[in-house]
């Protein structure tokens, strides 16, 4: 099915949490550099995640992230320890009962000598103070997070976060577009700048046209993940949709898009993609794990650029503008198919840097547009 | 085993036992909410445990599968020598598990039974349901092209060649919409029960709200989603859905309803059915109109 995949790391699935926060049994990675007690990659993030966000020891950053640590987000870029440290903090604050439960951790070995892991994550949490999006709300909301990061001796050194915030603020009350609205008044460093530029125009550059084909015999991970972007983002061709999903497959996607089965994911990727009907989409990093005997976990990071077409009347003067999404997806593939798929991205964000870029003033819903 | 600490949850308010069965991670989603994390959870149990906690089991049906079990349960108030005024509310469970811990859960209440049982009107208990999670349903070719494919029993799951046949056509009355296959399936005899609207002999009143359901709304469509079948292979438990544009003042909504249907066959033919579907929380999620068929 794929290259041969170590099982001897720790699978978070079926785990209790006192088993991952006190793992017993032998070292199972090297883990060069890294503090003697982690048994393997899993363990290290599962439990600096957990000691980080749910005991509140903020400063542990110090210890686990390095100093520079680029962290790249839809909605903003920070470089250093002092802004993961602040940034964990004013999140925090505005959610302070914030659980950070490790659904998955699909992580890979480098050739570079790092550990690259890609966390997904459910949070429960009661928006009790201001956020980002606006005033407290005194919610309790759910979300989905994939956090994915390079570790390298102790630390993490890179990361690229994704939230389905759009999600989250449905359950706050809060409209996606007056989100989008109050986010877009922030404004991003410079380096956001220039990253998103380098990204977009590498993006929309993609070759969407080529075949990447692929057989059940020469069946590889990367062949897969390529062949789905490309069959189905770049050249939308959905009835291409029985080579990559199960019949039944479950497909989770951003603001409560829940879809079973190929009609229904068909739908979702339709309506979505046709917000940016020339999106090209590239695979940026690709992680497989195994699940059980007959069964495979991948992570992919992924890009999507294209220009905007308004699917919603109040954003129509934003047609034309620059619509670049950062996302990340989790698969379950059993014999060949996806069984189960979990993607999020900032739809907020996605919006608020429209918004942001065209320099239009946008009427809130809740003052009455 | 599991189902044991399920229904002590209920009868006996025994959270610590149905609680070691529980990760961080588990996610247990009863009126269309998942809960997640012990806050959560308790805080649906014991709200489960003041309106239906503490009543007598008058009805239970354990499918042990492997991955996947359920459990349907018919809870009732005062049983001596009253049984007339008895009230009752069934409620179904659908999960996964590892045989230590439970991973999803899916717990289906029949709330319209559980108004009367509570003496309130439906808008009341309504109103006392959590929010459900927000769901954004995307448009799709909900048509059945020569080639297009949509999910069978067999695709699920491995059906034992002795209820194979049956299943299949129990699903195209659904899918397919193919009414004549209720007399081909179902025994004479077959008790039939439908949340909601009570249980009834015989596959008639079944027929009738499927139709009913169906032209409810327009361009509906049946999915299914999991299927679990107990070790000796004669009942399972269907997961499944029904899309559709429901239609009310002119204005149309698209709605997804949740079902779990719980069947039991003997010599390929259905002697019990199921039909579970939490009424109230469909409407607060779209705030229908009541009552909706």
């Amino acid at each position: 099915m794929t290259a041969k995949l170590n099982k001897s790391i720790t699978q978070v699935h079926w785990q209790p949490l006192t088993k991952l926060l006190e793992p017993e049994g032998d070292k199972q990675q090297v883990l060069k550099g890294f503090d003697e007690e982690f048994v393997d990659i899993v363990d290290y993030i599962i439990r600096i995640t957990h000691r980080i966000w749910e005991q509140k020891n903020v400063g542990l950053c110090y210890r686990y992230y390095g100093d520079i640590c680029p962290v790249f987000m839809l909605g903003g870029y920070s470089e250093c320890v002092e802004q993961v440290v602040q940034n964990t903090l004013k999140t925090i604050a505005a959610f302070p009962d914030r659980s950070l439960i490790g659904e998955n951790v699909i992580w890979k070995e480098e050739t570079d000598g790092t550990y690259y892991s890609s966390h997904l994550i459910t949070s429960i949490m009661t928006n009790t103070g201001n956020s980002d999006f606006g005033l407290a709300t005194n919610k309790t909301g759910r979300v989905t997070t994939i956090a994915d990061c390079v570790c390298f001796e102790n630390k993490i050194i890179k990361e690229w976060l994704v939230r389905d915030n759009s999600f989250l603020i449905s359950q706050l009350g809060i409209d996606l577009i007056d989100a989008a609205i109050h986010f877009s008044a922030s404004i991003p460093n410079e380096t956001f700048h220039n990253w998103y530029n380098s990204e977009y125009d590498r993006v929309i550059n993609a070759k969407h046209r080529a075949e990447i084909p692929f057989s059940e015999s020469n069946w590889t991970t990367n062949n897969f993940v390529n062949a789905w972007a490309q069959a189905l983002f770049n050249q939308k061709q959905f009835s291409t949709l029985t080579q990559f999903y199960h019949v039944a497959a479950a497909h989770q996607w951003p603001g409560g898009r829940q879809s079973t089965g190929l009609a229904q994911i068909s739908g979702t990727l339709i309506q979505w993609l046709a917000q940016c009907p020339d999106a090209k989409m590239t695979i940026d990093h690709i992680g497989v794990t195994s699940f059980d005997e007959d069964t495979i976990d991948i992570a992919i990071r992924w890009s999507v650029a294209g220009r905007f077409n308004p699917h919603i009347d109040r954003l129509t003067a934003l047609k034309g503008s620059r619509f670049f999404v950062l996302g990340c997806t989790h698969m379950r593939v059993k014999n060949q198919k996806i069984i189960k798929e979990i993607t999020v991205f900032d739809e907020i964000s996605l919006y608020a840097n429209m918004i942001r870029e065209s320099g239009q003033s946008l009427p809130l819903l809740a003052k009455g547009s | 085993m599991m189902f044991n600490e399920l229904t002590a949850l209920y009868t006996e308010g025994d959270l610590a036992q149905l609680s070691s069965r529980i990760l961080h991670s588990t996610a247990w989603k009863q009126h269309d909410f998942t809960a997640y994390g012990d806050m959560q959870i308790n805080k649906l149990w014991l709200k489960s445990l003041e309106q239906f906690g503490f009543l007598q089991v008058t009805q239970q049906q354990e499918i042990q599968g492997e991955n996947f079990s359920a459990l349907h349960l018919t809870l009732s108030t005062a049983l001596s020598g009253k049984k007339d005024k008895a009230k009752h509310v069934s409620v179904t469970f659908f999960f996964e598990h590892n045989n230590k811990h439970i991973k999803r859960l899916h717990c289906v209440v029949d709330t319209l039974a559980l108004a009367k049982l509570l003496k309130q009107e439906p808008r009341v208990l309504l109103k006392a349901l959590p929010t459900p999670d927000p769901l954004l349903l995307s448009q799709f070719d909900h048509q059945l092209h020569p080639k297009s494919f949509h999910a069978t029993p067999n695709d699920v799951c491995e059906l034992p060649h002795t209820i194979s046949d049956t299943v299949n056509q129990w699903w195209n009355i659904w899918q397919e919409k193919q009414l004549a296959s209720f007399k081909n399936i179902y025994s004479d005899n077959a008790i039939v029960q439908i949340a909601g609207f009570g249980s009834q002999q015989g596959f008639i009143q079944l027929r009738d709200f499927h139709l009913k359901i169906h032209n409810r709304m327009n361009r509906s469509y049946c999915q299914l989603e999991n299927i679990c079948i107990d070790k000796a292979g004669n009942s399972l438990a269907i997961k499944w859905h029904l899309d559709g544009d429901y239609i009310s003042k002119g204005a149309i909504k698209r709605i997804r309803i949740p079902v779990i249907s719980v069947l039991t066959l003997e010599n390929k033919l259905i002697i019990e059915e199921q039909l579970q579907i939490d009424w109230l929380a469909l409407y607060k999620q779209y705030e229908l109109s009541y009552p909706f068929v």
